[in-house]
This record gives C-alpha cells, sequence and structure tokens, in this order.
C-alpha cells in the first residue's frame, strides 16, 4: 500500500493523467485547504491538489515579482510550461495575494478556448473562489454557500451535469471515511515509538490529494492493518511536532532530514497535508452544501481571522488547534518551518513558539526556506543542534 | 583520561586536549586543507608534543562546520552545544552566548545548569560574521585588528545600512570618496555588524551573564560597540577561538564520567 501510496506522490503527473485516460473522467486542479473537493468529487471529477517543483524556475521570472513565494511561483512556472495541462479546469481561492492573482496567471499562461456571452467567460477555465477573510461571523456561513454555489453551477457546465444533493451526500460519505482514516492513521503515531515514520505518514497523507478518495479510503484500510501488525518498527527519534508551509513533495524532504538528524515527526499542521483534513467530519444531518460550507469553515487554515469581539481572537484560535493537535504525541520539540514572504503563517510563529515554551513547556526551532532543495539541505545543522538541545 | 575536542571551523581548525583536571594541549591552525588531512595532522602534532598515542584517547568529539570530515572522532556534536558548554566552563555565571565565527553567528540561551534551551543563527549571507569584517578589511587597506582599535576609539560613525557586504562594500567606497574619515568608515562598519549581532541576540533574549566566543570575540571594536547596545559587559574568554574545541573536549569528558 504505502508502495502504491508512493507511486502517485513520485509521479504525481503521469499517475494522475493515467488515471484521467482510463477512466475518461475530468481532473480539477486546486489550491489551498479551504477549496471543498466533496463538491469536485460529487461531480465525478478527479479533485487534485496543485504544487511545485525542485526544477529551475524557466518562465515565473518574466511575469512574477522575485520577492513571492517559492511555492506558488513554482507552481505557476509548471502550468506555464505546460505541466498542467492535462487539469480540465482549475480553481484558484484568494488564500494569499500570489496564490490570488493565479486566478489571472493560469488563464493567460495556458490560454482556453472560451464562449464569451454578454462579455463574460461562459465556461472559464479558471474558477476564482472568494473565501471570506473572517470566517466567524454571522453572515459567513450564507456567504460562503452562494461562493459555493457557484462553484457548484461552474462543475455543473464543466461537465454538463447536475449535481444533485444525492451525489453530494454520497461524496460526503466518501469523505467522512477519509478523514475517520486519517484520524486512525494519526492515532498509531501517537505511540512509543510511532508505528509510521512521519516521512511515510506524509505520503499516504499527500496521496490523498492525487487520487480520488474512495480508491485511497480501500489502500488506506488495508494500509492501517499492515501497520498495526507491523514487527518493525521506524527508527526511534526525539519527538518532534512539524508545522510548516507547503510541505509538498519537496519540501518533505525535510521530515527525512529531521529522521536523519535522530528526530522522528509524530504530529503536524502542515498545509499541503494535514490542514485540510483536520476539520470536523461533515454533517450527514444538513443538507449538503450546509455541511461542505461547515467544514469549510472549520478548516484551520493560518490565512483565516476570526471575528475581532470574541474572547479568544487570532492567533489563540489557531495555537488552541495546534495545541490540540499535539495532544497525546507525547512531543519533545517543535519545529516551524516557513517558506520566505508566506505572511499566512509567518505571522503567527513567534507567538507560537513563546505558547509552546509557556503552555507545554516545548522548545520550538524556527526555520524558513524558499522552496529550493539547498537551502532546505541547509536546515540540516540547525535541526541536528536543535535535537540535540533537547537531549537526542 | 584525556579528551580532545576538534572545531573544524570555515576558515581554521581548533585542537584542544583535556586531561582529567586542566587544558593539557590547544592549538589554532589556518589551514586551505580538507578538514580530515588537517585535522589528522593537527592531532598528530599534539600527540608528538605530550609525548601520547591514539591509543591514550579516552574520547574525542568533533563539532563546527566541519565536523562529519574528522576521522578519529567518537562523536560529533553542534557548534551550539559546544561553544556553550566552553563559555560556561570559563563562566558559569554564562546565561547568554555569543559565538561569532568567519562565516556564521550563533546566539545561544542558557538555563542555570548551563544547559543551552533556545538559540538563534545569522541567515546565510556574511552580514554579522567575521567574514564581513574581513571583506572589509580590503577596501580599508587595514588589518583588522587595527580596524577594531580605531573603530573602539571612534566618537563618530559613518552609517552603513546594507546587509549585504557587496553593497555595503559600494556604500565604503563612497564614503572614502567623499571624504569621510577612516575612522568613522570603520565604526560604522563595526555597528553595521553590530546591529546584525543584536538581532540575532533579540531573537533568544538577553541574560547576564553574556559571554562572546569565535574568533571576532578578540575584536575590540566589535565588542565595545555590543556593549554600547546592551549596556551590559560582554565577557570574552581567553583564546575565545578555542571555546568551541574545549567545549567539544569538555563534552568528550562529560560523556565519559555519565554526565553527557
Amino acid at each position: 500500500m504505502a508502495t502504491e501510496f508512493g507511486r502517485w506522490v513520485e509521479n504525481r503527473h503521469e499517475a494522475v493523467k493515467e488515471w484521467k485516460e482510463r477512466n475518461k473522467k475530468g481532473v480539477v486542479g486546486y489550491f489551498c485547504c479551504v477549496v471543498p473537493e466533496e463538491i469536485i468529487y460529487a461531480a465525478g471529477l478527479l479533485p487534485v491538489r496543485i504544487t511545485g517543483s525542485s526544477e529551475k524556475l524557466e518562465v515565473a521570472d518574466e511575469h512574477l515579482v522575485m520577492y513571492g513565494c517559492g511555492f506558488v511561483r513554482s507552481c505557476f512556472d509548471l502550468a506555464a510550461r505546460g505541466v498542467y495541462d492535462y487539469l480540465d479546469s482549475v480553481i484558484v481561492p484568494n488564500t494569499c495575494d500570489l496564490v490570488a492573482r493565479m486566478e489571472y496567471w493560469f488563464r493567460a499562461a495556458r490560454p482556453r478556448p472560451s464562449t464569451i456571452l454578454m462579455g463574460l467567460q461562459a465556461h472559464p477555465y479558471v474558477f476564482y473562489l472568494i473565501y471570506p477573510e473572517k470566517v466567524t461571523s454571522a453572515g459567513v456561513p450564507r456567504y460562503l454557500l452562494m461562493q459555493l454555489r457557484l462553484l457548484r453551477q461552474h462543475l455543473e457546465r464543466l461537465t454538463d451535469t447536475y449535481i444533485t444533493d444525492e451525489m453530494l451526500s454520497q461524496a460526503i460519505e466518501v469523505y467522512n471515511e477519509h478523514y475517520r482514516l486519517m484520524e486512525q492513521l494519526d492515532e498509531l503515531r501517537k505511540q512509543d515509538p510511532p508505528l509510521v515514520s512521519g516521512y511515510e505518514a506524509w505520503e499516504a497523507e499527500f496521496a490523498s490529494l492525487l487520487m480520488p478518495k474512495d480508491e485511497h479510503n480501500k489502500l488506506m484500510k488495508a494500509y492501517l492493518q499492515e501497520v498495526s501488525n507491523r514487527k518493525e518498527k521506524p527508527k526511534e527519534g526525539v519527538r518532534l511536532f512539524l508545522s510548516g508551509s507547503a510541505m509538498d513533495q519537496e519540501a518533505a524532504r525535510l521530515c527525512q532530514i529531521i529522521e536523519e538528524s535522530g528526530g522522528q515527526v509524530v504530529a503536524e499542521d502542515v498545509s499541503v497535508g494535514t490542514s485540510y483534513y483536520r476539520g470536523v467530519a461533515l454533517d450527514t444531518n444538513k443538507p449538503p452544501m450546509e455541511a461542505i460550507v461547515e467544514r469549510s469553515l472549520a478548516v484551520p487554515c493560518p490565512r483565516s481571522t476570526v471575528d475581532a469581539t470574541l474572547v479568544n481572537p487570532w492567533p489563540e484560535r489557531r495555537w488552541n488547534y495546534v495545541k490540540r493537535t499535539t495532544k497525546g504525541h507525547n512531543i519533545k520539540g517543535a519545529i516551524f518551518y516557513n517558506l520566505g514572504y508566506c505572511e499566512c503563517r509567518g505571522l503567527e510563529l513567534a507567538h507560537f513558539k513563546d505558547k509552546f515554551r509557556e503552555e507545554l513547556d516545548v522548545p520550538a526551532l524556527l526555520l524558513s526556506g524558499d522552496y529550493t532543495p539547498q537551502v532546505l539541505e541547509e536546515t540540516r545543522g540547525r535541526i541536528e543542534a536543535f535535537i540535540e538541545m533537547i537531549g537526542g | 583520561m584525556t579528551f580532545a575536542g576538534v572545531d573544524v571551523g570555515a576558515q581554521s581548525i581548533k585542537l584542544v586536549i583535556l586531561g582529567d583536571g586542566d587544558i593539557l594541549y590547544s592549538r589554532v591552525s589556518f589551514t586551505e586543507e580538507e578538514g580530515a588531512i588537517a585535522s589528522q595532522r593537527l592531532m598528530e602534532q599534539a600527540l608528538e608534543r605530550l609525548n601520547l598515542s591514539f591509543d591514550d584517547f579516552s574520547h574525542a568529539v568533533a563539532t563546527g562546520v566541519g565536523r562529519g570530515t574528522v576521522p578519529f572522532a567518537d562523536m560529533q556534536r553542534s557548534e551550539q552545544l559546544c561553544h556553550a558548554r566552553g563559555a560556561y566552563w570559563f563562566f558559569p555565571s554564562a546565561r547568554t552566548v555569543l559565538d561569532i565565527g568567519a562565516e556564521g553567528s550563533r546566539a545561544m540561551k542558557l538555563n542555570d545548569q548551563g544547559r543551552v534551551v533556545d538559540f538563534a543563527i545569522n541567515s546565510k549571507c556574511a552580514a554579522g560574521s567575521g567574514a564581513f569584517l574581513e571583506a572589509m578589511t580590503k577596501i580599508m587597506e587595514m588589518p583588522i585588528g587595527e580596524m577594531g582599535m580605531l573603530a573602539a576609539g571612534a566618537k563618530r560613525k559613518a552609517k552603513i545600512s546594507s546587509y549585504c557586504a557587496v553593497f555595503a562594500e559600494s556604500e565604503v567606497i563612497s564614503s572614502i570618496h567623499r571624504g569621510v574619515s577612516k575612522e568613522r568608515i570603520v565604526a560604522g562598519i563595526h555597528e553595521s555588524v553590530v546591529d546584525r549581532l543584536i538581532e540575532i541576540l533579540g531573537k533568544v533574549g538577553i541574560r547576564e551573564a553574556i559571554v562572546v566566543t569565535g574568533g571576532v570575540a578578540k575584536n575590540i571594536g566589535i565588542i565595545k560597540g555590543l556593549e554600547g547596545r546592551v549596556g551590559l559587559e560582554m565577557k570574552v574568554p581567553p583564546d575565545p577561538q578555542l571555546v568551541g574545541a574545549l567545549g567539544a573536549a569538555l563534552i568528550a569528558r562529560d560523556v565519559m564520567s555519565g554526565k553527557g
């Protein structure tokens, strides 16, 4: 099973193209954890998370500022070079300034034929999801419901099919099972030593962002069974929490560097990975669109803010979430990996570092990267020193 | 029993041999040879001087950027741990240790038992390191020691605002062309390094006593600049460039005595 996850992760573009060819179905790329995959899945499409690569940028510098997040610049570069041409549509939320601008750049870099109706694109390749900045105010669920109805219509036009509530309910069932299975994987990592290494767990998580959730669920059930019966445990190491920007197939090398330095990632809060499934389960007693809205608003994305009148405003909401994530994992240290220009995460790190020390008596290490493997490798010395400091 | 600590830095290799009590031997070697050959040669010289053999050593610990290259090391430890251990040995009151090396600067926060509880490192450029000062000596055509003395006695400072050594060079050259005195320029250069060091110290929080280690700690201009900004005394051990190697040797001794 781990091998099958690895196949999707290592050859992600080929694996998705192969799936598309075999199933004769569409593929929709999207940015960020706030996009509800459930609606895309209900439409009979494969939702695929857009990520970058460590390849040298060829086109991005011509269009994007140098002082922008390396992850998004790389995603755009791949799109502009045609690597993402297999996508039938792209969903871009307004998560951060650079991601939001991909709404234009994905269209401009690879123009697609489109029907113009009354000055508007009737079938746009890119759908721009205007996700609320504040996620707790009274009118927010209604607002997001309206936005997600537009997304639903976009996908209906794309597939030329109505997405019925029944189709959404079926998707919800599949996704709720997925969230349950991922929580079970998390439980296995609470054991000492954990039954799976941090990198292996990341691979299982990341594969779920590329493959259909029903297939992933089947593999996960067998995988969890296999892991529970394992005789050989992963290498022991100092138990660490990892938090970071864009933990895709490039940045996940960090998990391996940590393991090679005597640590073991046993819990995490990373963009592209856990942050999308650590919300609440979808409420099957509610109308499906309302349940999807509720869950989407509960996704603990660091870009979101809350109503300023709340007793525990940002960043307390995020801190409480991070604290919950570490519960039961017996962590001895926390590593924060922040990509340069990622304000969403960068702004909360100093606060978290203090909180870890004050409330959990756990030291934290702040690392910064630029999405290049070279700079990632340079973090090794600091990680080694940090693990030594803890006593590894 | 005898213990060795080797610090393979960016510009030099430092060796400290420790007995059960005090330092038996220490040496700094500036070399462009690779770490494995240079550290081996340094060790052989020490053995000859002390009339010892490799078998007489109980434990050897390597540190520094090239710590992985030392062939006779039993263990490797980070610069953070070694400098902190060495500084605490000299000054048990040490709670903040600032190591200013050739290519890297780091601040360590120590608890009352001398354990490192937090650290911060300079970003991956010359700013705030010995390499920055060395680049400036070439433009100022002045040895580093002289530059430090001049900076320490300066009444006024030129403004060097660039972090980057290359851009700072341009600023220095333009100050020279504008007729700004050498004294003011070198004071500005030193202040620029101090600014970066204050940033690193700020990340771990300053607690007395502050100990400064690494080769740059010998620069009086930097030490006076830090004292002026922080308002506290900077304690500098004798031969501050050896503190990392000493710390490594002390860790070797701690390990063998079951304390490490």
